[in-house]
């Protein structure tokens, strides 16, 4: 068999998505505000197995959570550094304990200044050196060919860290008090990172990632570049800004039916007895989609290119947003899952789609700093999504931001559809490669 | 309880307003304004032609990397500061002072992106009913920064516009106002400071503020 990897690879794969599973535990921080807030309590100390926590407002709340959302976004380039220079080892263990530390803060500090600087700031620190070890290590592992999917594995751990982590805390809390779930999980994230952490490598100098079977017939990959392109140059082609304008498309679109029909879905489940009995559902419903998506949309994005995959996600969402206004006038539950996970699903695909994108047009090397570049379409996306909220005091409904945003999707396939990897300085002219 | 008010714009730590959980999360926005600041310059810069593959000072995207200790302190004194200088060669640049004059610029035209980035995601956040106060400080700060490196003293982006456009001979004069800037601008914070926004947050403040409204409503 032509694409036969060590047995290893996968060791270190699958140690990355226990390290992810682990660093996940902010999709759960929706259990501890649950039974942190209060309104019409905050500031008094509880009583109980929580003796001495204070109650929060709901703004309290939610500032942990930004600033650990910040730290995370903040750190996640210089824990790349910390794992260039020192190997994944020390990246994932750092970051593991920094996350570790956090909790035991957060859990000994017994308020809200505890939640801030251990969650807030240690956790995002760790967050952000953590999650910036295992993808890299495991990629170097595999060829082109497997990127996709090993690149969905290891990330999904993180989304999926939401399916446990939720129930679990929610036990944790009601069986031992707050502080009692703090310490639990921090010392159960030190020693599965630590552990998982010791099984991350490189691998050895020298090292070809086994490419995959070229059948008979088949043209070679000519999507690859050969070439490690540097930022500089990678900013004066065309390409760039396609993809920067593929990146705003996927985002504005999830994120603009995330937010409208996602609170929909909430409201109208809400009294129907079998969501009330089993809240988490809702709860994890959107990260566990996020997540599967990664993974899928890498799966056949390998077997059926990068471009076909884009295609399929944004073509199907661009359905949805089409169909959005009858869906959400129906508050039709059963419509208003599919819609909302095909959101997720499309908005983790290009999570996901995008990095291995820049890697294929402009090389694996400075895929950090180019890949940094090319998210400034996340960015931007937001701000299109925010849109909707303008068009919405004009118009006095919705409906035309959903169907600009379809459009803005179509157009973003059609970019994808003329978007070729270009030619590197130096390098000759990439030949068409025959239609197959 | 009462609703929480706003923090002051431009947010300065303070004793009379102080909160633990603003000040954290103007340190967190402060790093971020100079992240964004310094990489805009760089880029831009690039793009206008003095690319440097493998330069050290530039797109690493590591905002500990672009603290200055001045205008670090500056934040703290002031409640704006600035990134370590980003080198940027003019003699690459096809039109060397109107180049640089706009990769200076791009700095805080990249704060006030961000700034809209922010207010997107407090209205984003406002959509899951989630108060984001943590956005709205790094709106504020970022803000804060677009609108005062209007203030002609190097290393803000008005004192670099004046100093490229100093005639050629005064290049000793440009020097020591290149030197000098950082510490005059540190002074005049402090001075405004101590005489309660007299100098700087008096005028320029209310116009941060009037922004921040514009933005942060929907």
């Amino acid at each position: 068999m032509a694409d036969k990897v060590p047995g290893r690879a996968w060791v270190v794969t699958f140690a990355g998505t226990a390290i992810n599973l682990c660093l996940g535990i902010l999709y759960a921080w929706s259990v501890w505000a649950k039974v942190l807030i209060k309104e019409d309590m905050a500031g008094q100390l509880m009583t109980g197995i929580n003796e001495g926590w204070p109650f929060l407002t709901n703004a309290q709340a939610a500032t942990p959570f930004s600033l650990c959302v910040i730290m995370f976004a903040l750190l996640m380039i210089p824990g790349g550094r910390i794992q260039d220079r020192f190997g994944p080892k020390v990246g994932a263990t750092t970051g593991g304990l920094f996350l570790a530390l956090g909790c035991i803060v957060a859990g000994l500090m017994r308020s809200y200044a505890g939640l801030v600087f251990g969650i807030g700031i240690l956790g995002g620190i760790g967050m952000g050196i953590g999650y910036a070890a295992p993808t890299p290590a495991a990629l170097k592992w595999f060829g082109p060919h497997k990127r996709g999917l090993v690149a969905g594995l290891v990330v999904g751990g993180y989304g999926g860290a939401a399916l446990y982590i939720s129930p679990l805390a929610a036990y944790l809390i009601s069986s031992g008090g707050l502080s009692y779930s703090f310490y639990f999980l921090g010392i159960l994230f030190a020693a599965v990172t630590i552990v998982a952490g010791q099984l991350l490598s490189w691998p050895p100098a020298g090292y070809v990632p086994p490419a995959a079977a070229v059948k008979p017939g088949a043209a070679a990959a000519p999507i690859l570049t050969k070439v490690d392109w540097a930022a500089g140059d990678m900013i004066k082609t065309w390409q760039f800004f396609a993809l920067v304008f593929m990146f705003i498309g996927t985002t504005q679109s999830g994120l603009l039916i995330i937010a409208n029909a996602a609170g929909m879905l909430a409201a109208t489940a809400k009294g129907i007895p079998f969501f009330d009995a089993n809240a988490w559902i809702l709860a994890s419903y959107g990260g566990l989609i996020n997540a599967v998506g990664r993974v899928g949309t890498g799966l056949y994005s390998d077997k059926i290119g990068r471009g076909n995959a884009y295609t399929v996600n944004c073509l199907v969402s661009a359905l949805c947003l089409f169909a959005l206004p009858s869906v959400m006038g129906a508050r039709s539950l059963f419509f208003l899952f599919i819609v909302v996970g095909i959101a997720y699903w499309q908005y983790g695909g290009g999570l996901a789609l995008m990095p291995a994108f820049t890697g294929d047009f402009f090389g694996p090397k400075n895929l950090g700093f180019n890949y940094g570049l090319v998210f400034i379409g996340w960015g931007l996306g937001f701000f299109m999504a925010r849109l909707g909220g303008t068009i919405k005091d004009i118009t006095g409904s919705l409906n035309w931001a959903f169907y600009l945003s379809g459009l803005v999707l179509i157009l973003a396939v059609i970019v994808c559809r003329i978007n070729k990897r270009p030619s590197a300085p130096g390098e000759k002219p990439v030949a068409a490669p025959a239609k197959a | 309880m009462p609703p929480r008010d706003l923090f002051p714009i431009p947010y300065l730590i303070d004793p009379r307003t102080y909160a633990f959980d603003d000040a954290v999360s103007f340190c967190v926005a402060a790093l971020i304004a100079v992240l964004v600041n310094a990489e805009a310059q760089a880029y831009v810069a690039t793009l206008l032609g003095d690319s440097r593959p493998g330069a050290k000072d530039r797109l690493h995207f590591n905002a500990f990397l672009h603290l200055d200790l001045l205008g670090g302190l500056s934040f703290l004194v002031g409640g704006v500061g600035w990134p370590k200088q980003v080198h940027v060669d003019p003699a690459r640049f096809r039109h060397p002072t109107g180049y640089l004059i706009l990769s200076r610029c791009a700095g805080p035209f990249a704060n006030f992106l961000m700034a809209n980035i922010a207010a997107s995601i407090v209205w984003l956040l406002g959509a899951f009913s989630m108060d984001a106060r943590v956005f709205m400080m790094v709106l504020a700060v970022n803000l804060t920064v677009a609108l005062y490196n209007l203030l002609p003293l190097p290393p803000l982006a008005g004192g670099s516009l004046i100093s490229a456009l100093l005639p050629e001979k005064s290049e000793r004069f440009r020097g020591l106002y290149e030197q000098a800037g950082p510490y005059l601008l540190l002074a005049v914070f402090l001075l405004d400071r101590i005489i309660d926004g007299g100098i700087i947050s008096g005028r320029l403040g209310p116009h941060v503020q009037r922004l921040f409204a514009l933005l942060i409503k929907p």
